[in-house]
């Protein structure tokens, strides 16, 4: 049978010679191993359920492809419907082994989903996905740069061994079934500087304070629920957690649930450099009212749910402007979402309040404003057009506007007083040029795109599905390389 | 003016910040002083040194592009639209191209070339990739059992 074996594979190498000699120029044989390469980086793999298929072209390809580490320092596994017994795991899981050993001595990032396709269906095949990827975790924890584990919770009692990641860097867990307090520890973890805890329902803060180590410096407590979110308890917990000092990014996106005034701590982040917040008016007033926040660069608000009867006014302005009295912060970008929106009720932030706040930030050089498309354009580019006279923004180079449509002349006039020429005659003192401009779902009028066009030396439009509506899209205009 | 001589004996000629594009091109200047003396580029031909200088011309005094910050993550796909009619315009000396831009070092055409290449391969099928630049199937038994393997655990896409 060998011998058989061995006098097939010469025949086939015979042929497939002759084969070559026949055909025309395989123009790719032209290219160095390494550009190949290079070319296929463009293509990488992440899926273990989609294998590329230049790999699976010719033997030149398979092999420069397979000697190529870059090409596998992403892996996601998610559950392979062919999943159906143990053999079938130990096979799929000799698969995955053979993936990360192709990253040779690169770390890889690891993302796991939840097995949501056999939800309900065999806990049996849910049992033998959970046990795999469990199993591949914990066998090639040190080769783990980033471990995204978002949807995949019950594997999460590998903590508790005490698993060795020397290379984690970044790790999103989640954490909402995790109200009585596991036993979890992440003392194996020496350069783990990224942690996302990902919950629908608030968790109780003293199960996580151990688990968050003096390393974090980036920290997100993030979720897709509109209704559950974080309780005034865990902010409180949260705030007196003597690992935050050290934080330069925080992001809470659960704020959604907060329909009352809570008493929160004052508390001072002395090394914060940016801080993303979505919830409802309660919460954004309830939290940055109570922050001080010298070194702040980036600032994201979003409100998350409009409910008119649990409506606390336009407080979202005011609360801005103490923040900044109390931190003196140099905010370099300011993006404000859903913030002005103008519906039959009041906003949570007037007109008058955004200028104010603006011209207390002169240091802004990005704005980013985004709306469901009920905004008034032309009260907000009245306060963001560049008049010398009240000079607000004036290192505004990058501003982007999202659901928001001109029906006058508006936004022309704005871009025409932030914009001149490379040689102008005359230049505006004292006032950076808008260098990148990015619309997305805006209505524009002809005018506005004809100077665009005149303007900028890059317009690039995009269509996009934006809020189920077909007709939108991104248009971007920059003069290339200027732009941040 | 700076005299450049092809592979194939074509002189052309460029200014110094369209052959500064070049790195290679870039360092030799640093040490001619006399612009009278042509540049030798043996492993270029004429009618790819012609493209690559059309290429350069159009990008004179552009920002000359930054390393990846992690050349070892994924890259993105994004051609502009004056490099795209650019590229595909040549298609069929875009290997040679590619080769070019890495012998004289020039970073932003080597890309727009990978990421042409990239592109025409990506959602195709093997057998469609063979056809395009001419492969021979040439995977062994032993190779196509492991991809048989591999594609068992494949979803459709």
């Amino acid at each position: 049978m060998r011998r058989l074996s061995r006098t097939f594979a010469k025949i086939w190498r015979r042929l497939t010679r002759i084969r070559r000699t026949r055909s025309t120029t395989d123009y790719t044989s032209l290219i160095p191993p390494e550009l190949l390469a290079d070319i296929f980086l463009y293509l990488s793999p992440n899926s273990i359920l989609y294998p590329p298929k230049f790999t699976q072209v010719c033997s030149r390809w398979r092999s420069i492809a397979h000697s190529s580490p870059a090409l596998w320092n992403v892996l996601k596994i998610s559950f392979p419907s062919a999943l159906k017994t143990k053999i079938g795991a130990a096979s799929f899981k000799l698969i995955i082994a053979e993936w990360v050993s192709r990253s040779s001595s690169l770390n890889v990032d690891l993302i796991v989903h939840e097995a949501w396709a056999i939800k309900g269906r065999s806990k049996f095949r849910r049992a033998l996905y959970d046990g795999l990827c469990k199993s591949v975790i914990m066998d090639f924890s040190t080769k783990w740069r980033l471990l995204n584990l978002a949807h995949f919770w019950e594997g999460h009692d590998f903590f508790s061994h005490d698993l060795p990641l020397p290379n984690l860097e970044e790790l999103t867990i989640n954490v909402h079934r995790y109200n009585i307090c596991p036993d979890l520890s992440l003392t194996q973890a020496p350069h783990l500087r990224k942690l996302n805890f990902y919950s629908e329902h608030s968790p109780t803060f003293s199960c996580l304070q151990k688990f968050i180590p003096t390393t974090a410096v980036e920290l997100g407590l993030r979720g897709t629920s509109c209704y559950y979110g974080v309780t005034d308890d865990f902010i409180r917990g949260f705030f007196h957690c003597s690992q935050l000092q050290y934080l330069s990014r925080l992001e809470i996106d659960q704020g959604s649930s907060w329909f009352d005034t809570h008493v929160l701590p004052s508390t001072c982040f002395p090394t914060l450099l940016s801080l993303t917040v979505r919830g409802s008016c309660y919460f954004l007033g309830d939290l940055l009212g109570v922050l001080t926040l010298p070194l702040l660069r980036q600032l994201f608000v979003t409100i998350s749910c409009h409910r008119r009867e649990r409506y606390p006014g336009p407080i979202v302005g005011f609360i801005l402007i103490e923040l900044q009295k109390r931190s003196h912060f140099p905010l370099s970008l300011l993006s404000l979402n859903s913030v002005l929106e103008q519906d039959d009720w009041p906003p949570a932030m007037t007109w008058s309040d955004f200028s104010s706040f603006l011209s207390t930030c002169s240091s802004i050089q990005e704005l980013r404003v985004g709306s469901t498309g009920k905004e008034n354009a032309g009260c907000l580019m009245d306060i963001l057009r560049y008049d010398s006279s009240e000079t607000i923004l004036p290192r505004l180079k990058v501003f982007s506007l999202r659901g928001v449509s001109d029906f006058e002349n508006h936004f022309v006039e704005f871009i025409r007083s932030r914009w001149w020429p490379e040689n102008p005659q005359e230049t505006l003192v004292g006032a950076e040029r808008l260098e990148k401009l990015t619309f997305i779902g805006c209505k524009l009028r002809r005018e506005t795109r004809e100077l665009l066009m005149e303007c900028y030396r890059s317009v690039v439009e995009q269509y996009y599905m934006y809020e189920s509506r077909q007709d939108a899209f991104i248009l971007t205009a920059e003069i290339p390389g200027k732009s941040r | 003016m700076f005299t450049l001589l092809s592979e194939d004996g074509i002189s052309f000629q460029a200014e110094r910040d369209v052959l500064e594009r070049s790195v290679l091109l870039k360092n030799m200047l640093e040490d001619v002083q006399d612009s009278s003396n042509s540049i030798p580029l043996p492993n270029v031909a004429s009618a790819v040194l012609e493209k690559v200088l059309h290429f350069c011309e159009h990008h004179r005094g552009d920002p000359l592009p930054v390393p990846e910050e992690d050349e070892t993550r994924m890259r993105k796909i994004v051609i502009e639209d004056w490099d795209y009619d650019f590229i595909s315009a040549n298609c069929d000396i875009v290997f040679e191209i590619i080769m070019a831009a890495n012998y004289l070092d020039i970073k932003d055409l080597l890309d727009l070339g990978c990421k042409y290449v990239a592109s025409l391969i990506k959602g195709k099928s093997t057998e469609q990739i063979r056809e395009l630049f001419h492969i021979v199937n040439d995977l062994t038994p032993e190779e196509e059992e492991k991809i048989k393997k591999e594609n068992q655990w494949a979803e459709a896409v």
